[in-house]
């Protein structure tokens, strides 16, 4: 059983002594600040898609003796098990080849931190007048790891040695000067060496203004206030967090959710997480959950508590400074062995998408019952689960140039929010655990890929059913264009096609599963040529083939591919929902006629949708009829 | 009003001092509250395959079920369960001393 033996007594009650409450707001905006100026460097300074559109980064500060004070947004997965990388540099490298001022050290073990090896750190030293007064770092999440497959994410792999190369604390720059040595070692083991060196500089770039900036403070402020601000931000975040933990309903909640395929074979994983609070203490507990799996569908410990980190920042402590001190909270307890707390070498590539991803769900779910149960002013915080598909297709191949391509796509990340207590969930919103994250313009993957796309929307029906629904989720196609080898290859790397795991709350219902789909041998380009663009897959001819959650596909000319992605979880009984509303979202093409009458007993007609009144509330009444009939 | 559980579900006592589940929507009294509240409701339980006419799901699976609770009076959903068939209830335990 790993636990991170945190939960124990509330410390640190008192403010640090002598620091001025009017300096420790100004000192911790100007952090923040730092922090979101570095965003805007790395953005302006990759070249990698996940980077400069997706913005798929984060940045944070630690203690010098790597603790994490503050972070803001970006993948909050990775900001805690920075702190980790921290102390494995403080503890194995101070006292060997050195920490020096000027230096920077990157990393991408997933077993060190971070979920799989195409998250890539940066962690550099903040040194004051030749002492080093704490530590910043950069991360992205890089395009290639030179792993067996493409992009990183490896369905066939076994072990963690065929998923890519696995840094742990090259020094990448030495007293500020770049080590050529190990960029070009870097360059050599991956497939797109230029854009990783790009990234690897940008995330340098990007960890310059935040020492610049922490060095400014000092000079302004005082060495002693930049220090004990860091210090009291940890202590000032968790006495927050334990106030609001306490106010949440003392009891115990249970969610199981599901991995339906390893890469491999439609074998069946359970994650089962069982919540207990009480008073200031959270305890998740992970016991009953599958064994890990021979291939890398495993999470790792990083992982797990990346997740748990997340989803508590996002969704439970928004207004509070993001740091360690929001999970001194929190206990997790992992089962050794387990897919969510993986054994080295155990492949793990796959981890985020998927035991780690689904981590995201189950956390969700338990801590929207927790919150129903509570007072009023956090039972509004209580909503469905956020449907963050966890479908990430890596595609790659030659394209319209005639140049190698590696599109780890990200639309599924515009999942829709959760249905709330008192209103809809937005649709294909984006995610909680990376708050900063955007898709793409259709016109850049045309731009750079071999892809025409025939459709990008909002998918009909995608959301949750309630008195409140979730946001709607999002369904794309393509056809293959001008690829110079006429073909691609993607790599599935999905959860959540068969089972629903995006959960309605309190009587809501889930949002449908995600989905990718070939069409083989499709007509959509002789439809083009007639000027018509087909507008869904049922008006494309060709063979429809459901692929797996998880495995390869290869896409020819003449083929499309389709994926749809997970709209949120619902609130409360589609019954209790006004009429008018679900008028609306039919005008708005989110829910279709069948799907209200079914589901929410709502019966339209003509091209108005006018509600007819009489037969919705026949059909309501039938529903209810039909409800209790179970009972014989 | 009795103490929360689920958006129509609260522990309250009944006229003799125990603790009782009751719907929150229409406050028929559901039964003792030394069991989940869910052995007390109506119970729905079918494969995803039968939700897929309706569009509330996309993709068939046998092997996964749906599992809704009403309240036996009023027939309002207290909880919808996904789970694979077979799973126990995924049990609630609110302390409310
Ligand atoms: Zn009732």
């Amino acid at each position: 059983m790993k636990t991170n033996g945190k939960g124990g007594k509330a410390n640190g009650r008192r403010a640090e002594a002598g620091l001025d409450a009017i300096a420790f707001e100004i000192v911790k905006n100007k952090m923040l600040a730092a922090i979101n100026e570095a965003g805007a460097v790395l953005v302006r300074t990759s070249a990698s898609e996940v980077v400069v559109t997706v913005r798929e980064f984060t940045q944070s500060y630690y203690t010098s003796d790597g603790h994490l004070t503050l972070t803001g947004g970006g993948i909050l997965l990775h900001v805690k098990s920075i702190a980790d990388i921290v102390r494995y540099l403080i503890d194995n490298y101070e006292h060997t080849i050195g920490i020096n001022d000027g230096d920077m050290f990157i990393f991408s073990d997933p077993y060190l931190g971070g979920m799989h090896a195409p998250d890539q750190a940066i962690v550099a030293p903040i040194f004051w007048q030749g002492k080093r007064v704490g530590f910043c770092a950069s991360l992205t999440h890089i395009p290639d790891t030179g792993a067996i497959d493409a992009g990183g994410f490896c369905p066939r792999a076994t072990e963690v040695y065929q998923e890519g190369i696995r840094l742990r604390g090259l020094r990448v720059m030495r007293g500020g000067v770049r080590c050529d040595d190990v960029f070009n070692t870097l360059k050599a083991a991956v497939r797109l060496p230029d854009i990783v060196e790009l990234d690897v500089l940008s995330k340098i770039a990007s960890n310059n203004v935040l020492i610049r900036r922490a060095q400014e403070l000092i000079e302004k402020y005082g060495l002693e206030t930049y220090l004990a601000t860091n210090r009291e931000l940890i202590r000032y975040s968790e006495r927050l967090a334990r106030e609001r933990t306490r106010k949440i309903a003392d009891g115990q909640w249970r969610s199981v959710t599901y991995l339906e395929h390893d890469g491999q074979q439609p074998n069946l994983f359970r994650i089962q997480l069982t919540a207990t609070k009480r008073g200031d203490r959270l305890i998740l507990d992970y016991t009953g959950s599958s064994p890990q799996a021979a291939t890398s569908i495993n999470a790792t410990y990083h992982a797990a508590m990346g997740c748990a980190f997340a989803i508590l920042a996002g969704r439970l402590f928004y207004d509070i400074p993001w740091n360690e001190g929001i999970l001194r909270p929190l206990e997790l307890r992992l089962p050794d062995n387990c897919i969510i707390n993986a054994q080295y070498p155990a492949a793990v590539s796959q981890g985020m998408p998927a035991g780690g991803g689904v981590v995201v769900f189950a956390v969700q779910d338990v801590l929207s019952k927790m919150l129903l149960a509570s007072g009023d002013d956090l039972r509004r915080e209580s909503s469905g689960v956020f449907g963050w598909s966890v479908h990430a297709p890596v595609m790659s191949g030659s394209n319209q140039y005639g140049n190698f391509f590696i599109w780890p796509t990200m639309d599924e990340c515009a999942g829709g929010m959760g249905a709330r207590v008192d209103r809809d969930g937005v649709g294909t919103a984006g995610t909680i655990q990376t708050p900063k994250v955007r898709i793409g313009n259709i016109e850049e993957y045309e731009q750079r890929y071999p892809m025409l796309f025939l459709f990008r929307r909002e998918e009909q029906d995608s959301a949750g059913a309630g008195k409140f629904r979730g946001g709607a989720g999002g369904e794309f196609c393509f056809m293959l264009h001008k690829s110079s080898t006429g073909y691609i290859d993607i790599m599935l790397s999905g959860a959540g096609c068969e089972p629903a795991i995006a959960l309605g709350v309190a009587g809501g219902l889930p949002a449908r599963q995600g989905r990718f789909v070939k069409v083989k041998d499709s007509d959509a380009a002789a439809l083009l040529r007639q000027g018509r663009i087909a507008q869904s897959l049922q008006e494309l001819t060709g063979e429809k083939e459901m692929l797996p959650p998880k495995g390869y596909a290869r896409i020819e000319n003449r083929d499309c591919f389709y994926l749809a992605w997970h709209g949120g979880g619902g609130f409360g009984d589609p019954l209790e929902r006004g009429p008018e509303l679900v008028r609306q979202d039919i005008i708005d093409q989110l829910v279709s006629r069948r799907f209200a009458e079914c589901v929410y007993g709502v019966v339209v007609t003509g091209a108005n949708a006018d509600i007819d009144r009489a037969a919705t509330a026949r059909a309501r009444e039938e529903i209810r009829r039909q409800r209790l009939a179970q009972a014989a | 009003m009795g103490r929360r559980v689920l958006e129509h579900i609260e522990i309250d006592k009944d006229g003799n001092g125990h603790k009782v589940y009751r719907c929150a929507k229409c406050g028929t009294t559901l039964g003792p509250a030394d069991k989940g509240f869910k052995e007390y409701a109506v119970v729905k339980e079918a494969s995803y395959s039968h939700y897929v006419d309706a569009g509330i799901l996309a993709t068939r699976s046998d092997r996964f079920v749906l599992r809704e609770f009403y309240c036996p009076k009023c027939a309002v959903r207290f909880d919808v369960e996904s789970v694979v068939k077979g799973e126990p209830y995924l049990d609630i335990k609110i302390r409310d001393d």
